[in-house]
């Protein structure tokens, strides 16, 4: 909950040359096709909606309404409909752009996350010290649980690839390769293999080296899809399907190579059959409570025909196994 | 990398910082003199992402954007154009990017110059720009033109428009002059005169005479109803007008006020040029000159 914020405003048309830009805004990134969409807008229309500043000294700080304060701007518009609050704490200041922007619109994880990082850590000062949890960032925030997740991700990722993200994000969505969600599954997966199997993955810079490769194998398609990520971590998880984890650390090892070995050859050579036999008991265990459920005297003919199916492919399946 | 980019976007800036140099180098404008997102004129209010002053008395306007041309550049366009200032527009595009032909179409047709940018690469100019006070000129729709004119007023428009307005002019005035002079031939051929009692007929040599001495026998001594064909003397009188603005190519501007008239100026003989084209063009059709 905010603090110390007057809820009391007022509407005036203050001059766009007195406005400046508020450096704790998380939505650093503007796609420059949207914005030039948006001057062409208020270029016809207008300014419909008022932004919000808070007033610092003779000048006024934005809260809301960036892109509009740059198109107003560019077009040379002289003044800008603005609903001035008081001016808050930083930390309030940070909590409100995320709370109005959070309710509004999808943000790039990344500038989230580097918004994210002052919010905790101011957070913790106030709070003595101790680390806010994520259900308390959540809350002052707006951001979801799983967003503040994937924000964490994305902050203990090496300064390099937060840029690579940056720069990826400049460009438009269908030229964007090395994305926020490629590295949050990358670092997933890692994470997952970093528990289950240390010893592939003992410290930063093996990790850093085994990022390097995977990196190259996602720009050569060699692994297509950043989904295939999730399988990484079910085979570091081996055990859990009966898979001799020799075998499973053996072809992760491979994949962490230099070579053309991918995500799916890894999965399959591997646990792909254990996974498999698992699902299928998971589904057939579910279909015998189902008809254990089920009363006989409902059965129909079409139920009745593919019961007996099923058991022609069972009984075929057990005759071939003896 | 200037440090004074508001509103551009920090991944085009460096798009910019190359254009800057680019044109430094082909206009020979120092670095120092080109401003960033500010207005160019204290009538237009849109601010271009650089603008500076160019040697042939233009302001060199650069937009560095995404799109080859918007609504915002189409305005800014139009306030140029109606206010008649120098102004020489380039749209520079990150490379590759995405292509848009209508996008281009407009720029081009609204006389924007349109430059290519790849980062660390040499741009490519795919369309130069035509001076704003001249892109303004009502172009003739060629295809009110019979085909054997129209590459002609293709040229003559490209002429024009290409920074050369005196020439542009003058190509337009030479059809009227060749139609003219067939024309005359042609009343000669037909004994198309007047009778003014003793005065006899014309007799000049109708190819390489004097253009003003042809129009101003035509104006005065064509009989219209001998040739069949009725060609108002309002028209003929245009014509013996535009004899005397064909002869005045005039010096060189050497003033930015200069050009701004001289600009004016050819606007208004070009659109008079193309339309007495078109006229006599279809008032002597029948004759089939």
């Amino acid at each position: 909950m905010l603090t110390d914020i007057s809820t009391s405003e007022r509407l005036e048309h203050i001059k766009v040359e007195l406005i400046d830009r508020n450096e704790e805004n998380p939505r650093i990134l503007f796609r420059q096709s949207e914005m030039e969409r948006l001057m062409d807008s208020i270029g016809t229309y207008g300014i419909q909606v008022p932004i919000s500043v808070y007033k610092d000294g003779r000048r006024f700080v934005l809260i809301d309404g960036e892109r509009r304060w740059r198109c107003a701007t560019k077009l040379g518009l002289k003044t800008l409909p603005a609903l001035i609050q008081a001016k808050p704490s930083r930390l309030d200041n940070l909590l409100l752009m995320f709370n109005i922007h959070a309710l509004r619109e999808q943000w790039d994880y990344m500038t989230i996350a580097m918004k994210l990082q002052p919010v905790m850590d101011l957070l913790q000062h106030g709070a003595g010290g101790r680390r806010p949890t994520e259900r308390e960032v959540s809350v002052r925030t707006g951001l979801s649980r799983a967003t503040i997740r994937r924000c964490r991700y994305l902050l203990a990722l090496p300064e390099k690839y937060r840029e690579v993200i940056l720069r990826e994000l400049s460009k438009p969505k269908s030229q964007q390769k090395l994305t926020e969600d490629f590295f949050i599954e990358m670092e997933r997966s890692l994470t997952a293999v970093q528990k289950s199997m240390p010893e592939l993955l003992q410290d930063e810079h093996e990790k850093e080296a085994i990022r390097q490769v995977l990196i190259d194998k996602y720009k050569r398609d060699v692994i297509p899809s950043r989904i295939h990520f999730r399988k990484i971590a079910r085979i570091a998880r081996a055990d859990k399907v009966a898979v001799e984890k020799n075998k499973a650390e053996g072809v992760l090892a491979r994949l962490f190579q230099k070579n053309d070995y991918s995500i799916e050859k890894a999965y399959d050579d591997s646990v792909s059959e254990a996974y498999l036999e698992r699902d299928l008991v998971t589904r057939i265990n579910s279909v015998i409570d189902d008809l254990r459920a089920f009363d006989p005297a409902e059965v129909d003919d079409t139920l009745r025909e593919h019961l007996k199916e099923l058991i022609r492919e069972a009984t075929a399946i057990l005759e071939q196994e003896q | 990398m200037s440090a004074t980019y508001t509103v551009l976007d920090p991944s085009l800036r460096d798009y910019a910082e190359e254009a800057k140099a680019y044109f430094s180098v082909n206009w020979g404008i120092p670095k120092s003199k080109f401003t960033i997102e500010a207005a160019m004129d204290k009538t237009v209010a849109y601010k271009p992402t650089l603008h500076a002053p160019a040697a042939d008395h233009h302001v060199l306007c650069i937009e560095v954007c995404q799109s080859y041309f918007t609504e915002s550049l189409n305005a800014f366009v139009l306030d140029c154009k109606n206010r008649r200032l120098l102004v020489k527009l380039f749209v520079v595009v990150p490379s590759p990017g995405k292509f848009d032909s209508e996008d281009l179409r407009r720029a081009t047709d609204n006389g924007v110059g349109v430059l290519q940018l790849q980062l660390g690469s040499s741009p490519v100019c795919v369309r130069n720009a035509v001076s704003l006070s001249l892109a303004g000129v009502t172009r003739p729709v060629v295809k009110e033109f019979p085909a054997r004119y129209r590459h002609a007023v293709n040229a003559a428009l490209q002429t024009f428009l290409d920074g050369n307005p005196v020439d542009g002019c003058l190509d337009l005035y030479k059809q009227v002059e060749a139609l003219t002079r067939r024309l005359a031939k042609r009343a000669a051929k037909q004994q198309a005169w007047k009778n003014l009692g003793s005065e006899p007929a014309p007799k000049l040599k109708w190819s390489n005479a004097n253009w003003a001495n042809v129009a101003d026998t035509l104006y005065k001594r064509l009989d219209d109803q001998k040739l069949n064909c009725q060609i108002p003397i309002s028209l003929l009188g245009r014509i013996v007008g535009a004899t005397d603005h064909r002869n005045k190519k005039g010096h060189l501007p050497d003033t930015k006020a200069q050009l701004i008239k001289r600009d004016a100026s050819c606007r208004t003989h070009f659109e008079s040029a193309a339309e007495l084209l078109k006229d006599l063009i279809a008032v002597t059709k029948p004759l089939n000159l």
